[in-house]
């Protein structure tokens, strides 16, 4: 789906009103920053930011100039993101040889910087200079889901336009009047989306996240009754079913790897670029199954929050597990809020340390034991 | 593309226009008035507070055409060159991306040549902080001793990533963060000159917001402008940064000291809602109550917060309702979320265990969390009397009287009979705090009822109980009563050290006198010292009693009935349990001595 329109970003009202104000006043800064959590429309603004800036009808998006934007082509819009696991001072430099020169089709250009976290200490500074005053006609846009991690003198030389979650009654509705769902359904995704819209799409369109949420709360309800034989058990079928999505997944990148090799196989540098394709991929894996363990990790921790919910004050609209309220209330019975909050801390602590590099599969064993032990 | 934000319109173009740095731009000038302009300085603070525009105004101010000059033009070729960058003898070097040792060799080797257009080559070297080790040693040298020709301007906002050796060869200056007060005025100045219309209460928002740095706070202003048509209001600063507003925070701090979990979820819940961050939220609340913390421990603090007066006394009404140690335990529970926050995406989720644990101290297991609970528990026995248990010792019905005890008495006494009154205390605050409802306010006020209503019950009481209970009752709280009278007169104390209460008749207290204390005991009967006791025994005991003082004998002693009973010739069984009683004897052996 092509977005290069305003009206397609989803409920962020007050970054894109700004942004819009900055393009009919003709007030465009030379430096912005976006920041927010991930997946709520941060990289797909700075598009049609960048159409805005370059189209001749501020963002048509329709015109040759705007669909090179959307599909990454424009010669003037480039896009800079983490090779590996950082931002380089390499590819900094880069951009400030490239940034002097003029632009190919019209008068500016842009830069967008995604995930501005990831840029080392020596990139990050060596921006300094150039992000401060450009040469005319050049706009920065620089996305972070990080602010902390990003140095406060890059922050200060931009304009920073914050993204929030999304309205749950937005997503709902964006929901229901993209997939013909029922509200029922749309609630329950949304709300355990919790306002990030990517998150609620791929929650309805996979069957594997799904099954994944029934069987961990399934897990969550009965692990008082569990033996340890019995929880090891589980905690094996969980690592397991990451483990067999991890493969499909490999698989899929392997078709891809041969399909590209054939293309590439006569050209210059094919070794290179294969080379850095398998090192991409790697990559990509990695993040899944990190992905999915948190992901895991999340589902206990929306059981648990939702008995907190409802022995701290009963109201059963703030749950977020809609379908299984009458578990969750039978569940909180005889529940304190000190267990629950004890249960948490335990999730909390294990998702601290799957950002490690430790046995993934030993440590939601040992989450398990704790847990049982906790409630 | 004609557009150039505020921050770069209004770069300070002579020293008088730098905001908040007299200390600095004091001394360069004076520096240019005595001709005594070092070859090397080192600009370092925090960002946006006017470093490079400094080194940039130094650059014109001896290359300006009547240089040296504290006041530079800003009109001749040389300035107007400088400020569009453009000079041939003002080198701005970025060090963060000309780092190694090369680019500095590069330099030496032309750092000898004469300057082309003015008097001076002056080398801005701004991030210098990012050089590399190599490049720095290389760099000694000559800025230790460089041309006459030469001025070396260092700028960085990390001066402890500068070696020491390069540091001990610049002049440094500390560029401090700008005062707001300071800021507000060069805000207002930028307003004005642009055809902004501000609102008052706006001005110190943003400058509160920007920490310090002008650049932050002209960006700031600048997206306001664009954002509102030039017409800014305080509300508009709230929206635009994020800030929630005090009103919201001050209800979440209410929700805080009342403990009340409910609302506190409520609150979240309609903050995500409407689309706030819960991180950004945290940050304010940090902010908000270290606010708190000031206006409760400094009397300058409606200098240091910034905030309308009806604000302010609301927050103030607000301070007085927490003590330092709870306002402490938020921060510090606060901080520790704020910090997980960053790792976290689930910032919701943290902040409602947060909440949680904040309004339920005894869901926080740290330290700040128990001690918390031990202030409570602390705070509710001292506001409270503490409660009694009275064995009656005819029946064995239990009966609860009340005695007012102060926590400091009650330490006094603590090894007579204390003990079982304190266990009772205990178990007692833990059904009040299983009940739930325990605020403090609330809990004072009920006190002071119950005080009145036990009052009440034992002038009752002492109608229809009569002597031997009350005997019991001033024995038990004599020393309470001593210590009564030690605060009042120390004298009287001292005398009353040789008596013994025994007991009461006709609703007057006899005092028995040792032997040998026949002057303490005329003392005492003299009216001042009579009436001091009788004072401190109303005080204590909750009813008027008259006194009697008599003298110990040694033959037949005046007592109470009770007592003298016990003084009856003990028989041999006696004899038996009172050994048993008082030195944990056992009986291993019985033979009949007595006969014999």
């Amino acid at each position: 789906m092509i977005i290069a329109s305003w009206k397609d970003i989803l409920g962020q009202a007050e970054a894109v009103n700004k942004l819009k104000h900055f393009i009919s006043s003709g007030k465009l800064n030379h430096a912005y920053l976006f920041m927010g959590p991930q997946s709520v429309g941060k990289h797909t603004t700075a598009k049609v930011l960048a159409c805005a800036i370059n189209c001749e009808a501020k963002g048509c998006g329709k015109c040759s100039c705007c669909v090179k934007i959307t599909r990454e082509t424009h010669p003037d819009v480039i896009q800079v993101a983490p090779e590996g696991n950082f931002i380089t001072i390499g590819q900094i430099r880069e951009v400030q040889r490239e940034v002097s020169r003029k632009p190919f089709e019209m008068d500016s250009k842009v830069y967008i910087i995604d995930e501005v976290e990831k840029m080392t200490a020596e990139a990050a500074n060596a921006l300094l200079k150039v992000l401060e005053e450009p040469p005319d006609g050049v706009v920065f846009i620089l996305i972070t889901s990080n602010l902390e991690g990003v140095l406060p003198t890059i922050v200060s030389r931009c304009y920073q336009i914050y993204f929030r979650p999304i309205a749950i009654d937005v997503i709902i509705d964006e929901i229901v009047r993209r997939y013909e769902v029922d509200k029922d359904r749309a609630e329950l995704v949304a709300k355990i989306s919790r306002g990030i819209f990517g998150n609620a799409i791929e929650m309805l369109n996979s069957e594997r996240r799904l099954k994944r949420r029934e069987f961990v709360l399934c897990l969550a309800e009965k692990l008082k009754r569990l033996d340890a034989l019995g929880l090891a058990n589980e905690a094996n079928c969980l690592t397991s079913e990451v483990g067999n999505y991890i493969g499909e997944l490999k698989l899929k990148q392997e078709i891809e790897l041969v399909e590209v090799e054939e293309i590439v196989a006569n050209r210059a540098h094919a070794a290179r670029f294969k080379k850095r394709l398998i090192e991409k991929q790697k990559r990509e894996r990695g993040k899944e199954e990190f992905r999915a363990f948190e992901d895991i990790l999340d589902i206990f921790s929306s059981w648990y929050r939702d008995v907190l919910i409802i022995t701290g004050c009963l109201n059963e609209d703030l749950l977020m597990n809609t379908d299984c309220v009458e578990k969750i209330r039978i569940f909180g019975k005889g529940f304190s809020l000190q267990k629950a909050q004890g249960a948490l801390e335990i999730i909390q602590e294990t998702k601290r340390m799957l950002r490690f590099n430790i046995n993934r599969q030993l440590a939601l064993e040992v989450m398990l034991f704790k847990l049982q032990e906790a409630v | 593309m004609a557009y150039i934000s505020l921050y770069r319109k209004y770069r300070p173009q002579t020293l008088e226009e730098v905001v908040g740095q007299e200390h600095i731009t004091h001394t360069l000038s004076n520096a240019v008035k005595q001709s005594k302009i070092s070859h090397a300085y080192l600009f370092c603070g925090p960002r946006g507070t006017g470093k490079t525009s400094v080194a940039k105004i130094l650059a014109k101010v001896v290359n300006c055409k009547d240089a040296p000059t504290p006041t530079p033009c800003n009109k001749c070729d040389a300035c107007n060159q400088i400020n569009n960058g453009s000079f041939l003898d003002v080198l701005e070097i970025d060090a963060a991306s000309n780092r190694g040792i090369d680019e500095i060799r590069d330099l030496r080797e032309k750092v000898h040549f004469s300057p082309t257009e003015g008097h001076m080559k002056v080398y801005i070297i701004d991030e210098v902080h990012m050089l590399t080790p190599e490049a720095f040693n290389a760099l000694l040298k000559t800025l230790e001793e460089p041309p006459s020709h030469v001025i070396f301007v260092l700028a960085t906002t990390e001066p402890h990533k500068v070696l020491p050796t390069i540091l001990s060869r610049c002049q440094r200056f500390d560029f401090k963060r700008i005062l707001t007060s300071d800021m507000v005025t060069r805000l207002l100045f930028v307003a004005k000159t642009e055809d902004i219309k501000v609102e008052e209460t706006a001005l110190p928002l943003i400058a509160r917001h920007a920490q310090g740095s002008l650049r932050d706070a002209l960006g700031t202003l600048d997206q306001l402008a664009s954002f509102t048509g030039k017409n800014i209001k305080a509300q508009d600063v709230i929206t635009l940064l994020g800030m929630s507003d005090r009103e919201l925070l001050f209800d979440v701090v209410e929700i805080l000291g009342k403990e009340d979990v409910a609302s506190a979820f409520e609150c979240i819940e309609k903050l995500v809602v409407s689309g706030r961050d819960p991180k950004q939220f945290a940050k304010d609340l940090i902010e908000y109550v270290r606010a708190l913390f000031v206006i409760k421990n400094s009397e300058m603090a409606s200098e240091i917060i910034n905030a309308t007066p009806e604000v302010f006394a609301k927050m103030e009404a607000q301070a007085t309702r927490f003590q330092n140690t709870e306002l402490m335990r938020f921060l510090d529970v606060l901080s520790i979320a704020h910090g997980q926050m960053r790792w976290n995406p689930d910032a919701r989720l943290v902040l409602e265990m947060t909440l949680v644990k904040l309004t339920r101290p005894e869901t926080d297991l740290s330290m700040e969390g128990l001690s918390r609970r031990v202030e409570k528990i602390e705070g509710l026995v001292e506001g409270q009397e503490i409660k009694t248990v009275k064995m009656r010792t005819e029946s064995s019905n239990v009966e609860k009287t009340v005695e007012p005890v102060s926590i400091k008495e009650k330490k006094k006494i603590e090894h007579t009979h204390i003990k079982s009154q304190n266990e009772h205390k205990k178990s007692e605050d833990a059904e009040k705090k299983r009940s739930g409802k325990s605020d403090d306010v609330d809990l004072k006020s009920k006190d002071a009822k119950e005080k009145k209503e036990d009052k009440e019950i034992k002038r009752q009481k002492l109608d229809t109980a009569g002597g031997s209970t009350d005997s019991d009752r001033v024995k038990r709280a004599w020393p309470i009563i001593l210590d009564k009278v030690k605060k009042k007169k120390i004298s009287t104390y001292a005398l009353l050290l040789e008596c013994q209460p025994v007991g009461i008749e006709d609703s007057k207290l006899t005092l028995k006198f040792n032997q040998k204390a026949g002057f303490h005991k005329s003392e005492i009967e003299k009216v001042q010292n009579l009436e001091l006791v009788r004072e401190s025994l109303e005080e204590v005991l909750g009813f008027k009693i008259r006194i009697n003082c008599v003298l110990d004998t040694g033959g037949e002693p005046i007592q109470a009935e009770a007592e003298k009973e016990d003084d009856k010739v003990l028989d041999s069984e006696n004899i038996i349990e009172l050994v048993q009683r008082d030195f944990d004897a056992e009986i291993t052996e019985e033979s009949d001595l007595g006969k014999e």
